[in-house]
C-alpha cells in the first residue's frame, strides 16, 4: 500500500530537526528558507506542529498549474513537481489551502515536500516520532487505539 | 566559508553606528565560536576594570559553528560581558532558537557597545540592521515584549529581550529568548538594561555551509545514536526533566537546605521531578536541533499560583524550594514563571531570599527591615511576594535585587551569603560532594555548577563512579570537565550532549563542518585556552586566589542531618593540586610556559 | 529496613517508599525478594542476568554501592536503600 507522511503534533517538541534534515538532504547545507516542512511554535503554551504538503488527492495546485509542472501519477500518493516545466507563475502558492507550496527566490523554483523519493529525511531525523512515513491504514491506528482505550477504562470503571 | 559565517556585526548605541568586520579566522580556529570567540572579542577590547553598568562596558552575543546545523542539541549561543553581580567575566549560555537565527543572519558574533539615549531595540534581518525606538515597549514583561516586537518586525522573528528586572538593573537580571529560555546568570540582563537596549530581534535566511557533508552527517548520526542509547540523554531527561535530581541529591545528603544550614530536606520529594511529572507537566520541549527534550512545558491551575510556561528546572526548584525551607511545588512553579516573565536568574533569586530568611532567623533582620513581611524559612506567601518585589525593585526587593552578597554585607554579615565571587552557589552541597565544591571555588564566573559538572561522575555514575566524599583525583576531574565544557560551549553545543557523546564526537563534527582539523586533544586544548583567557581577565580585574574559596560555613560547619551528616568541604586541600595541574603558580596565576603552550602569551 | 523508589522505578512498584521486613542479608537477596514481590517487569529493570542493571544507581544510607560492595553489599535492619535509574543532570 502507498505510504503517507503522518504528523503527530502531540509528540512534537519544537526542535526543528525536520527542517534541518529537509534543507540538508536537498542542498547539503543548512538554509532555513530551503525547508519544505515548517514547524510552528506557540511560545506561551509551548505547543509546536510541523506543517508540509499533504499530497492532496484532488490537489488545488495541480488544478491551477498552467504548465503541468505540478502533476499526479495515478496510483501514487505524491504530487510531483517537474522543475523544467515550471514557468514560475506562483499560481500554486495562491491555490494551496495549506500554504505548503512556497516560491524560493534563491533557486527560482517551487518548494514542496517530495518525500525525498520515498525515504523522508525529516522522519529519519525527528527524535520524537512526531513524523512517520507509514501505510495510510496503520497511521491512523495509534490514535484510534488510544481513544478505544479510553472507552475500555470507562467501561471497566463502571 | 564553512561552518562560520565570516562576519562580526558591531552596533554602537551611543553613535548609532552599525558596522561589519571580517571574522579573524585564526581566532575562529583557536577559540571556535560562542563562548570562546565571544571571550576573545570582548577581552581584546574591554578594560578589565570597567564598571559593568557603564556605557564603556560591551556585551557580545555569539552563536557557535554548530548553531543552525543538525549537530545534535547544538543550537545554543553565549552572552559575554563583565558581570554586574560578580565584577568578573560573565558568560551566560542559552538554548531556544535565537543563536541559530543570528548565525543564519550571517554573523559569528554581535558586539554591542555604548548606551542609547532612550529605549531601543535592534532589528537584524540578514544584512539589514536597524536601531529602533522601544519607548512604547519599555516596561513590558518578557512575553508581551516578544509579541510586541514580532508585531513590528516579523511574526517568526527570534527575540532576545529583558523584562522589568533588566530595565531596573536587578544585578541578576537575565536575557530571555523565545520567552522561556535564559542567558541567566551574573546579571547580563542588567548590562542590556544599562544600555537602554530592550531587545534584539533576528530573522536570518543565509545558508550555513558544510566542508565535508558526508563526514558531517555520519558524525552526527553517530552522535545521535550515542545520546539516544544513553539512559540520561536518551530517556531520563525527556521523561522527568532535570528536576528529578531533587530526590537523588537528597538521598546522597547533598541537597542544600535552609541557606546551606543543612544538606538534607525530608519533604524534598514534593518539589521533585516525579511530582512535577504527576502534577504540572504538560509536555516535553526541545531547543533548536535538540534530540534530548529536557524542557518542561508546565501549567499550574490552582488559582492562587496560576500560571503557565516552562519549568521549574532542578536549580529553580531547589533555590526557591528546600533552600528556603519550602516544599510547595505550585508556589515554586509560579515564582519560576515570574522569573521568566520578569527576566531574572532563579538561582540567585532563591538563594538571596534564603539568605534574608537566614538573617531573619538569626535576628539580624526584623519586620522593621522587611516591609512587615515574615521572612521565616518556609513562608510561601513571602517567597511569592518577594519574587515580584525584587523583579520590580520595590520596597525590600530593591535591596535584595543586589544579590545576597551585597545585601548581607550591607548589614555587616557577609558570612550569611552563600556565594563565590559574589555569585550564589547552585544546588549541590560541597560538603556532600567534594569535587563540585572545587568547581564552585575555581569557576571563572563565580558559584556555578554547569561549567564543570563533576556531578556526572561523583553522583550520577556517567562514565566513571567517583566517591563524592573523597578528594583524591578531584582536581584532575574538575579541570577536565571545565576544559571540555568550554570547548562545547564554544561550539554552540549543549552540555547535555555529553550524556552520550564524548570530546571525540564533538571534535569529529566540528572538523567535518568547518574543514579545520580538530583532534580530541586539539578540542580539549581549545577549551583550556578559553579557560585561561577568562582567568587572565579576572586577575586583571582584581580577583586573586582569595576569591577561589567557599564560604566558611562549608569548610567549618558540618552538614547536620541526613546521609552526609558530619561532612565538611575540603576545597582548601584540593586547591594547590588544581593550580599545579592547570600550570599556574602557587598564587593561581597562569605561568608564562602554560600561556605559551596555549598560544595565549 | 526502608526502601525508596524514584523516577520510573516508582512506576514499577506503585509506591515511593516501603518498609521491608523480610530477611535480606545483602542487596542481591533484597532485590531478588523485591522482584518476586513486584513481578518480572521489576526483575528485568533491576537485573542484567546475574548482575545489577548498568542503568541503575543504588545508594545504601546515601553511599553509592559502587563504593561499598556493589550488589553484594551487606544490609542491616536500619539501612535505607534508595533505587534510581540513571536519569538526569542539570
Amino acid at each position: 500500500m502507498p505510504k503517507v507522511l503522518m504528523i503527530h503534533p502531540d509528540r512534537c517538541t519544537g526542535c526543528q530537526n525536520c527542517e534541518l534534515a529537509c534543507s540538508f538532504s536537498h542542498e547539503t547545507q543548512f538554509r532555513p528558507t530551503a525547508t519544505r516542512v515548517h514547524v510552528y511554535t506557540w511560545d506561551r503554551e509551548g505547543f509546536s506542529v510541523p506543517m508540509m504538503c499533504q499530497q492532496c488527492d484532488s490537489a488545488s495546485c495541480v488544478k491551477v498549474c498552467p504548465s503541468g509542472a505540478l502533476h499526479r501519477t495515478k496510483g501514487t500518493t505524491l504530487v510531483e513537481y517537474s522543475r523544467e516545466k515550471c514557468i514560475g507563475c506562483r499560481m500554486c502558492t495562491i491555490a494551496c489551502p495549506f500554504g505548503s507550496a512556497v516560491y524560493d527566490s534563491v533557486t527560482e523554483s517551487i518548494l514542496k515536500c517530495d518525500t525525498c523519493g520515498g525515504d523522508p529525511a525529516c522522519v529519519q531525523f525527528c527524535p520524537s516520532q512526531a513524523l512517520e512515513f507509514v501505510e495510510d491504514s496503520i497511521s491512523t491506528r495509534s490514535r484510534k487505539s488510544v481513544l478505544a482505550g479510553k472507552f475500555k477504562s470507562a467501561f471497566e470503571g463502571a | 566559508m564553512n561552518g562560520w559565517s565570516g562576519t562580526i556585526l558591531r552596533v554602537n548605541l551611543t553613535t548609532g553606528a552599525v558596522t561589519k568586520q571580517a571574522t579573524d579566522m585564526k581566532d575562529a580556529a583557536l577559540y571556535i565560536g560562542a563562548r570562546g570567540l565571544g571571550d576573545k572579542l570582548y577581552i581584546d577590547e574591554v578594560d578589565p576594570k570597567v564598571d559593568p553598568l557603564s556605557p564603556d562596558n560591551k556585551i557580545v552575543f555569539a552563536p557557535g559553528p554548530f548553531s543552525g546545523t543538525f549537530a545534535p542539541s547544538g543550537g545554543r549561543y553565549h552572552v559575554v560581558t563583565k558581570g554586574p553581580l560578580t565584577d568578573a567575566i560573565a558568560g551566560s549560555n542559552s538554548g531556544g532558537s535565537f543563536g541559530p537565527e543570528l548565525h543564519y543572519a550571517g554573523y559569528d558574533a554581535l558586539i554591542v557597545e555604548g548606551k542609547a539615549a532612550g529605549p531601543v531595540y535592534l532589528w537584524i534581518n540578514d544584512d539589514v540592521v536597524e536601531i529602533r525606538d522601544a519607548s512604547k515597549i519599555w516596561g513590558q514583561w518578557v512575553p508581551d515584549t516578544t509579541d510586541s516586537i514580532r508585531a513590528e518586525t516579523d511574526a517568526e522573528a527570534k527575540v532576545a529581550c529583558i523584562g522589568p528586572a533588566g530595565e531596573k538593573q536587578v544585578l541578576f537580571a537575565a536575557i530571555m529568548n523565545e520567552m522561556n529560555r535564559a542567558a541567566g546568570r551574573s546579571g547580563v540582563g542588567a548590562v542590556m538594561g544599562s544600555k537602554n537596549l530592550k531587545a534584539i530581534a533576528v530573522v536570518g535566511t543565509k545558508p550555513i555551509k558544510v566542508a565535508d557533508p558526508k563526514a558531517f552527517k555520519d558524525a552526527v548520526l553517530v552522535g545521535r545514536k550515542l545520546v539516544k542509547e544513553h539512559p540520561v540523554g536518551g530517556a531520563g531527561l525527556k521523561a522527568y526533566g532535570t528536576d528529578v535530581l531533587v530526590n537523588i541529591l537528597n538521598q546522597v545528603g547533598a541537597l542544600p537546605a535552609y541557606n546551606f544550614q543543612d544538606g538534607y530536606f525530608p519533604t524534598a520529594d514534593k518539589v521533585g521531578g516525579e511530582s512535577l511529572t504527576a502534577n504540572t507537566l504538560v509536555r516535553a520541549k526541545g531547543c533548536f536541533s535538540c534530540v534530548i527534550s529536557c524542557g518542561r512545558v508546565s501549567k499550574v491551575k490552582n488559582p492562587k499560583y496560576a500560571g503557565e510556561g516552562e519549568g521549574p528546572e532542578y536549580e529553580a526548584a531547589w533555590s526557591m524550594g528546600p533552600d528556603c525551607g519550602i516544599d510547595n511545588l505550585e508556589a515554586v512553579s509560579k515564582c519560576n514563571y515570574l522569573c521568566n516573565e520578569m527576566g531574572m536568574d532563579p538561582i540567585t533569586l532563591g538563594s538571596t531570599i534564603a539568605c534574608a530568611m537566614d538573617m531573619f532567623q538569626a535576628g539580624i533582620l526584623t519586620t522593621k527591615d522587611t516591609d512587615g513581611l515574615d521572612l521565616s524559612f518556609g513562608n510561601v506567601d513571602t517567597l511569592v511576594e518577594l519574587t515580584r518585589k525584587i523583579g520590580l525593585r520595590e520596597g525590600l526587593g530593591n535591596k535584595l535585587a543586589l544579590g545576597s552578597y551585597r545585601f548581607a554585607n550591607s548589614y555587616g554579615h557577609p558570612e550569611f551569603s552563600m556565594t563565590v565571587k559574589k555569585q550564589e552557589m547552585p544546588a549541590y552541597d560541597p560538603r556532600g560532594v567534594q569535587g563540585i565544591g572545587l568547581q564552585y571555588a575555581t569557576c571563572n564566573r563565580g558559584g556555578c555548577h554547569v561549567k564543570g559538572y563533576t556531578i556526572a561522575v561523583e553522583v550520577l555514575g556517567c562514565g566513571a563512579k567517583l566517591d563524592p566524599h573523597a578528594t583524591a583525583e578531584k582536581p584532575f576531574w574538575v579541570k577536565l570537565f571545565q576544559d571540555l565544557t568550554a570547548a562545547i560551549d564554544a561550539s554552540g553545543g549543549c552540555i547535555f550532549g555529553t550524556f552520550g557523546m564524548g570530546g571525540e564526537n564533538f571534535a569529529a563534527m566540528l572538523t567535518a563542518l568547518t574543514g579545520v582539523t580538530y583532534t580530541p586533544e586539539d578540542y580539549l586544548k581549545a577549551g583550556e585556552r578559553i579557560w585561561n583567557l577568562e582567568r587572565m581577565f579576572n586577575l586583571e580585574a582584581g580577583l586573586t586566589m582569595k576569591d577561589d574559596q567557599l564560604p566558611e560555613r562549608l569548610t567549618k560547619n558540618p552538614i547536620k542531618t541526613g546521609p552526609s551528616k558530619g561532612q565538611v568541604s575540603h576545597v582548601p586541600e584540593m586547591l594547590p593540586e588544581y593550580y599545579q595541574l592547570r600550570g599556574w603558580d602557587e598564587k593561581g596565576v597562569p605561568t608564562k610556559e602554560r600561556l605559551e603552550q596555549l598560544q595565549l602569551a | 529496613m526502608t526502601i525508596r523508589y524514584f523516577a520510573d522505578v516508582r512506576l514499577l512498584t506503585g509506591r515511593g517508599e516501603e518498609t521491608f521486613t523480610k530477611a535480606a542479608p545483602d542487596l542481591r537477596s533484597l532485590l531478588r525478594g523485591l522482584a518476586a514481590q513486584y513481578g518480572p517487569a521489576f526483575g528485568k529493570r533491576v537485573f542484567e542476568g546475574d548482575q545489577l542493571s548498568s542503568t541503575l544507581i543504588i545508594f545504601i544510607n546515601g553511599r553509592d554501592i559502587a563504593h561499598l560492595k556493589g550488589i553484594d553489599s551487606p544490609l542491616g535492619g536500619d539501612d535505607v536503600v534508595a533505587v534510581f535509574p540513571m536519569v538526569a543532570g542539570g
